[in-house]
């Protein structure tokens, strides 16, 4: 089997398919050649798949594995370098991740621990179920945290990997097997879309990444979680000052604007278009530059997608929004892929049906708001930033089902900790409590 | 050569013509267009080569009365009625009374022992699907006692045209539920299966456990299948079963998995039953045939006494192989779905 080939890992053991497909970077060259799974391969690796326990000493030794080892014949350098090649990530977010991930395997159990409450005599915490099936994203490297959590519960895990990306699922499975988790606990399946609805409907909880479509569509299965657009957004009930204005500009643009939570819309008791403005021009000053750039800070992307993206620009001017940003869209790079520039779009209807698009890039529309409005006009929204002098405003925030993280002032709305929920608490969807009763101990 | 009285093709030809195209013996169908061919079947059509000639008349088999295919050579004999699939459409009909039953019977000798004994399990469609008589014939054949199960590829392929995924699966659950209620009690050896759902077997770990070491056999047919879902069959899932491919229609008959030859680069390669049966593989613009290794449209050409029905495009593409033996016709390797240039999409279901 050719090194360059990422092919399925089933419980320790690759498998070669015959059947495979070329992985196109964002310049249009082929970075990769991925094995596509059939659907029995699926069967054979739920059969052998069997969790178990895992000492947190596997997660720490894997972490450093992943973010610094060459592993399955690929240095950290070439890993990041193909990472940054498929999906258009800049280098930098990349290799944020690459820590983020190593620190966090760092501190699972302590995480684990942290997000439940204080621990009872006789409850014991159980997962919901032996097996996780998880469809994981291109969009940042930090989400594979999320089935790396449920390994360390006890749950064994399939894997179908993002098409963009790949080579994380597969460069986390080897550090995590070289650090000792048994193999039975893990595969990895590149495959077809289908193959993912597959491994959803079969594995006894499911975890999705996705767009609205595969939101929806798993909306009312209680037993997977479907992780979608994050439609995060401010508040901004301030006068733009020059923190203000870094505050919104970070939220919109940090990490490449790829995060869902990532600012995509802002709602101010301002001037909209002078609001829009301002953030435009801050934003405009990013440099044009190849993802693999050291200074890079935009997402890069394919001819294909840039097309795409352009359209969905057009589509929202022609829909009356009003552009601020210089470009309307990713324009092109030396290297036969495309920038995604900012766009900053403002309208004066706070009801716009087009509030609430998610773009894969440093993309943001800010409309009216009044206090008269209060929380209504959000939908759901996975980070609030609240910049107001309200004292009642975050608790209503708080009070809001349908808004999942409340950030006050400027604090990065990706902030994580420990302790930390991202949507919901992931413990609390992975496991649940249960009554434990000894016969030596009195029932009470 | 089949050793079933067929003569070389070129003899072999003429007599079917001879049979087809005489007034005393030949079918309406063909008397009534003979004269519009442009050329005289009897004079102009001498070798394997001229059978091109003819048009593709197999889109009239969807709506032509039956007793117009009826060859008056044979109208004492019994005759039955069977149609094809269905998937684009209104089902094309075609009548047999001893032809394809010799088929059957040649295909006997090709496939494998499969262990020998024990019972037979048919899990495709019957009815109006001759692959039902086909297999059934196999099992008598084998002194194998054939069990069946109701099995309704059009509906299937109905509920998946139609966005109703969730409904086909329950209903391929449902046809497992059947195929469970008879390996309960009975000793079944030797399965006929569609791949989509031999693998929706695999997924129901009880149903599978009862049968994973007690099948000696398994024919796939109905739906192509990739090489690394063979190999996982043969391998992992039902390594005490020989697994074997049938490939074949309501029109050309059944083509059988040959046994491997030196120099194979396909895992599995189907031989259709010369002359009678015979394929090329072709280029779906030019016509011409592709060279051996390459990719094309599967033409057919069914030539018995039954049925005469030259260049037929079927509705797949296969890599031709060049058979090792005396034949005008190719070996198929590798058979999928034509998918034409327009995009159309390609509804294979379950059978």
């Amino acid at each position: 089997m050719s090194p360059s080939i990422l092919q399925p890992l089933v419980s320790g053991e690759t498998f070669a398919c015959d059947e495979t497909a070329d992985l196109p970077g964002v310049h249009g060259v082929p970075v990769a050649r991925v094995g596509v799974s059939p659907a029995l391969l699926l069967q054979l690796a739920l059969r052998r798949l069997r969790g178990a326990a895992v000492p947190q000493a596997v997660f720490s030794r894997a972490g450093e594995l992943f973010a610094e080892a060459e592993l399955a014949g690929e240095p950290a350098d070439e890993y990041r370098r193909r990472v940054v090649a498929a999906t258009g990530l800049p280098h930098r977010v990349v290799s944020d991740g690459l820590r983020s991930v190593r620190d966090g395997l760092a501190r699972l159990e302590e995480s684990n621990a942290r997000q439940l409450p204080a621990p009872a005599a006789r409850v014991r915490w159980v997962p919901r179920g032996r097996t996780l099936g998880i469809v994981t994203p291109s969009n940042h490297v930090d989400p594979h945290l999320t089935w790396a959590r449920a390994l360390s519960l006890g749950l064994g895990v399939i894997v179908r990997p993002g098409t963009r990306d790949p080579f994380t699922p597969f460069r986390l499975a080897a550090a995590l097997l070289a650090a000792g988790l048994p193999p039975q606990c893990l595969s990895v399946l590149p495959g077809a879309h289908e193959l993912g609805e597959r491994l959803l409907a079969a594995t006894e909880l499911g975890i999705v990444y996705g767009g609205p479509a595969a939101v929806s569509r798993w909306a009312d299965h209680p037993r997977v979680l479907a992780r979608g657009p994050g439609r995060s957004a401010v508040l901004l009930d301030r006068p733009l000052s020059p923190d203000v204005v870094d505050a919104l500009a970070r939220s919109v643009a940090a990490d490449a604007g790829v995060r869902c939570t990532n600012t995509s819309v802002i709602r101010t008791s301002g001037d909209p278009a002078e609001v829009a403005d301002v953030l435009a021009a801050r934003l405009d000053a990013a440099p044009n530059l190849p993802a693999d750039h050291p200074d890079a800070v935009l997402p890069t992307v394919s001819a294909e997608q840039a097309e795409r993206l352009r359209h969905a620009v057009a589509g929202l001017e022609q829909a009356g929004l009003r552009r601020h940003s210089a470009d309307a869209g990713p324009v092109p790079l030396p290297d036969g892929s495309y920038a995604a520039r900012p766009v900053v779009l403002s309208t004066s209807d706070p009801r716009h049906p087009s509030l609430g698009t998610e773009l894969p890039f440093p993309f943001a529309v800010v409309t009216r708001w009044s206090a008269a409005d209060g929380l209504e006009p959000f939908g759901p929204t996975l980070a609030l930033s609240v910049l107001s002098d309200d004292p009642g405003l975050p608790p209503a925030a708080l009070a809001e089902p349908r808004i999942r993280r409340v950030v006050v002032g400027g604090a990065a709305p990706w902030t994580s900790g420990p302790e930390l929920p991202h949507d919901g608490s992931l413990t609390g969807f992975l496991l649940e409590p249960k009554a434990f009763l000894p016969d030596k101990e009195p029932t009470g | 050569m089949t050793g079933y009285g067929d003569k070389d093709m070129a003899t072999h030809l003429q007599d079917i013509l001879r049979w087809h195209f005489g007034p005393g013996t030949g079918s309406p169908f063909w008397l009534k267009r003979k004269d519009s061919l442009g050329f005289d079947p009897l004079r102009d059509v001498v070798e394997f080569a001229d059978l091109r000639k003819f048009p593709d008349l197999s889109d009239e088999l969807r709506t032509v009365p039956v007793d117009d295919l009826k060859p008056a050579g044979s109208a004492d004999s019994p005759f039955e009625v069977y149609e094809s699939g269905g998937t684009l459409g209104v089902p094309k009909r075609v009548v047999e009374h001893r032809s394809r039953l010799e088929g059957v019977d040649w295909v006997e000798t090709v496939l494998p022992a499969f262990g020998g004994g024990g019972h037979w399990l048919h899990v495709g469609p019957t009815g109006p699907h001759i692959v039902g008589r086909s297999v059934r014939r196999l099992a008598h054949l084998r002194r194998s006692m054939f069990f069946t199960v109701d099995f309704d590829p059009r509906w299937v392929k109905l509920l998946i045209r139609t966005d109703r995924r969730p409904l086909a699966d329950e209903y391929v659950q449902h046809v497992l539920d059947q195929v469970e209620t008879i390996a309960r009690s009975q000793d079944i050896r030797v399965l006929f299966i569609t791949p989509p759902v031999l693998e929706a077997l695999c997924a129901r770990p009880k149903l599978y456990g009862m049968l994973a070491d007690r099948v000696t056999g398994i024919i796939w047919s109905g739906t192509s299948i990739s090489g690394t879902s063979l190999r996982l069959l043969q391998t992992e899932f039902f390594p005490h079963a020989e697994v074997r491919g049938i490939y074949g229609n309501s029109l050309m008959g059944i083509a059988p998995q040959r046994s491997p030859e030196p120099g194979d680069t396909h895992p599995c390669v189907f031989r259709t039953f010369q002359p009678r049966s015979v394929v090329e593989v072709v280029d779906p613009d030019t016509g011409e045939r592709v060279a051996p290794g390459e990719r094309g449209r599967v033409l057919v050409h069914l030539l018995t006494r039954d049925l005469f029905l030259p260049n037929v495009r079927e509705r797949d593409t296969a890599v031709r192989i060049v058979p090792g033996g005396p034949g005008d016709g190719d070996d198929l390797a590798d058979v999928q779905p034509f998918r034409p240039a327009s995009g159309a999409k390609v509804i294979e279901g379950v059978y």
